[in-house]
């Protein structure tokens, strides 16, 4: 069965019975935004049904949207936190990407500014590292991004979308060794991006991501993992029950090929690490249950089959 | 933006557009595009360093006491009837400084009372005195803008300021020994003289 993300837009009246729909077709609702009178669902459906639940969401008032980030988790990386760059850009990026159903992060590094002292440290690096991907947003000059991407990207193992003011072409000439994706005509601003070609550059950013994505959820298919990331998630809802009282918006992110569960590591890691996904495969077999260096949160990374011979 | 000289230049063309925008943008939000009448702003990556220089349009006017207060000189005292709040934070610093706190009293919110004694006469021509100058204010909120609009990491900086006309020079690096040359001749481009 495969699982496509999906966003559902509706009233929140008799919106339970599309989450009732949902679970009972095999998906899984990854996220629930209720805002006024209106439900947003991000959810995981079996590609098949997504004309059923058209279907039934239409009289009721409810829309299907296709959201290719549903399900991920993805670090925008700004140079600092300082006016510079922010809100604009990366409060616009971050926000934009989430609308596409991403759970995005925005990480200002401490000392990422300037072309000749840039620089990542241990703890930012590990940061970046537990998202799927992570969006460099740098500046103007092509002198300086080449220069400075030398540094802010050692260390860094998940897939890098550099974005900045040169053309997409000199930006992929540039970079050497080439990073996963690259984004032109973007660089440092000073004003919200309202205007149809700003928001036509948002748009080439997430199509940058959701491709960089989509070869990573290729490379991860050779290999399947144990479990699907959504799976482990339903798990641990029903067995660690505390995590449904945590007041985060995603009390678990889930990623591509893993969780964040925010919960104090110390206190429940080993109830994770025990809760059954099936009978006698518990989440510690298949997966690696991790302090997140993201407050206490706990890191769930999924093995893939190949090292577990267990497919769940 | 109105200004009468308004060019940004750096070797790579893809950044003038860029920086043409940060500056109109950081200058609008400071409401300083109407104070600002020349600006050129000069970025070499490779230093890498940002010079910006300029000038202000016409000057706003120095508030004096007689702008805003009214002075009567009384036996033993002057009292100062205040019409308006906006600078007697600044008017009360000033008589502190020159007469002392314990000669300025306060006996209600619109007046002021400074003892006039024979020995330490209240000067005669206070009402001429300035109590603030706005181009002070001014030159601090445009400094801050420039330093919003060159590249963050360039924090050895050097600014100068005088009879309207002001420069900032920053970099990741020291400073270049040739920096007032360079300043000299931005103000050449624009047909001024540097400060």
């Amino acid at each position: 069965m495969i699982l496509v993300p999906i966003t559902y837009k509706g009233g929140v009246y008799r919106h339970d019975e599309i989450v009732d729909l949902i679970a009972d077709l095999g998906g899984y609702v990854i996220q629930k935004h209720v805002l006024a009178t209106e439900v947003v669902l991000l959810c995981l459906v079996p590609r098949d049904d997504i004309p059923l639940i058209e279907r039934i969401g239409k009289p009721i008032g409810g829309e299907v949207q296709l959201s290719p980030l549903v399900g991920t988790e993805v670090a925008i990386v700004t140079p600092s936190l300082s006016i510079h760059h922010l809100p604009h850009p990366a409060c616009d990026i971050a926000e934009y990407v989430r609308r596409l159903g991403a759970k995005s992060n925005m990480i200002g590094l401490a000392r990422g500014y300037g072309k000749r002292v840039a620089q990542t440290s241990a703890e930012e690096r590990e940061i970046i590292n537990e998202h799927d991907c992570a969006v460099f947003l740098l500046g103007n000059f092509e002198h300086c991004i080449v220069e400075k991407m030398e540094a802010l990207r050692r260390g860094i193992d998940v897939p890098i979308i550099l974005t900045g003011r040169p053309d997409t072409a000199v930006l992929r000439k540039a970079i050497d060794p080439p990073v996963a994706g690259y984004v032109g005509d973007v660089g440092r601003f000073m004003h919200r991006t309202k205007e149809a070609d700003e928001i036509a550059r948002l748009d080439a950013i997430v199509a940058e991501i959701v491709r960089v994505l989509d070869l990573r959820r290729e490379e991860i298919a050779k290999d399947p993992l144990s479990a699907s990331p959504p799976r482990l998630m339903a798990v641990i809802q029903e067995q660690v029950p505390e995590v449904l009282e945590v007041t985060s918006p995603t009390p678990i992110t889930v990623q591509i090929a893993g969780l964040r569960v925010k919960l104090p590591y110390e206190e429940f890691a080993d109830r994770i690490r025990s809760a059954e996904v099936e009978e006698g495969v518990t989440i510690g077999r298949i997966a690696d249950v991790l302090p997140s260096r993201m407050r206490d949160y706990i890191l769930v990374r999924i093995k893939p089959s190949s090292e577990t011979d267990i497919v769940v | 933006m109105p200004l009468d000289h308004f060019v940004v230049e750096t070797p790579e063309a893809g950044a003038v557009r860029a920086y043409i925008d940060i500056a109109n943008d950081v200058l609008l939000d400071h409401t300083l595009a109407k104070a600002v009448s020349k600006l050129h702003i000069a970025i070499d990556p490779e230093y890498p360093l940002f010079i910006a220089v300029g000038k202000l349009g016409r000057l706003p006017p120095l508030v004096r006491l007689r702008d805003f207060a009214d002075v009567t000189f009384e036996p033993g005292k002057v009292k100062l009837g205040i019409n308006e709040e906006t600078h007697l934070a600044a008017l009360l610093d000033k008589l502190w400084t020159r007469y002392g706190k314990n000669r300025v009293e306060q006996p209600d919110r619109w007046t002021v009372e400074i003892a006039d004694q024979p020995d330490l006469p209240v000067d005669r021509d206070l009402a001429d005195m300035v109590v603030s100058d706005p181009t002070e204010g001014l030159v601090r909120d445009l400094i801050y803008a420039l330093l919003s609009i060159a590249p963050e990491g360039f924090r050895v900086r050097e600014h100068k300021y005088e009879n309207g006309r002001f420069w900032l020079a920053s970099s990741e690096n020291t400073l270049p020994d040739d920096l007032q040359a360079r300043i000299r001749a931005l103000f050449a481009k624009m047909g001024e003289t540097a400060p």
